[in-house]
């Protein structure tokens, strides 16, 4: 065989392996949208915003949509996963499988009150911060 | 025996490593929504080019040097310039497990630079 053959081949195979991960990855993510449950329970503590979305938010942009812990825990795999982190609520369902830290650590916060393990691991980090901000669907009554 | 297992060594951190920085690269590319709150203010800043584009950007350098770390092409260099680059990444994190964990990858790049290229990389055949 070729001298030059044998790395060449190699890194191939590494890139078919890894492009092939990434590949099959990527056509397993689904766009998450709320499931009608996720709905009702939004609308159910706060009627304000039941009547049918965004001119409701528009005339109310300043009332958060309300979630008791209770509620929270019914949202405990990874098929709708939720979380409290420092008294807000926070749907990171699609975070699961993107989480860089692993999806363990998230799973294991979901329908609970995930503030220990988040300030554990991300105290004071903005980063993680503004990433988990852009999860929140509500606050923690 | 031991000299024949020390000389897979740098293949096994060499492969593996290109195969980190692969997924990486290529994650990048085909999902780079996901990646945008990563980038670093400093970087939107003084680049001058969207976080989107940073992300692309990025995803592309590690692929590439993926690739180039995969066949042992320009090793030593290749690894040294990914270990600066994640050395940054690092600091830019902190003192985070994530953080932590980069610095582990970045010393092991480093570490593979230090060695250079090994008895199958194509560097060693040229």
């Amino acid at each position: 065989m070729d001298n030059k053959l044998i790395p060449i081949l190699t890194g191939a195979v590494v890139l078919a392996l890894v492009g092939g991960v990434v590949f099959i990855q990527a056509t397993k993510k689904e766009t998450y949208t709320p499931t009608n449950e996720q709905t009702q329970a939004a609308t159910s503590t706060n009627p304000q915003a039941s009547s049918a979305g965004s001119s409701t938010s528009q005339n109310n942009p300043a009332t958060p949509v309300s979630y008791t812990l209770a509620q929270v825990a019914v949202h405990k795999d990874a098929s709708s996963c939720w979380s409290a982190v420092n008294g807000n609520v926070y749907d990171l369902t699609s975070w699961i499988a993107k989480h860089p830290g692993g999806e363990k650590a998230i799973l294991g916060i979901c329908g609970k009150d995930g503030s220990a393990a988040f300030n554990g691991k991300h105290d004071g980090a903005k980063k993680q911060a503004d990433i988990l901000a852009t999860f929140k669907i509500g606050v923690l009554k | 025996m031991e000299s024949k297992a020390k000389s897979f060594a740098p293949v096994v951190l060499r492969l593996g490593l290109s195969a980190v920085y692969l997924w990486f690269g290529f994650s990048q590319i085909t999902n780079s929504a996901a990646w945008v709150s990563w980038v670093p203010d400093f970087a939107v800043s003084v680049s001058g080019m969207s976080a989107g584009t940073i992300v692309l950007f990025n995803g592309w350098f590690e692929a590439i040097a993926g690739i180039l770390l995969a066949v042992g092409f320009l090793t030593r260099w290749v690894a040294l310039i990914l270990s600066a680059h994640i050395f940054l990444i690092t600091f830019d994190i902190g003192l985070t497990a994530i953080g932590v964990r980069d610095f582990g990858l970045a010393m092991a790049t480093l570490s593979l630079s230090l060695f250079g290229k090994d008895d199958y990389s194509l560097d060693s055949r040229l």
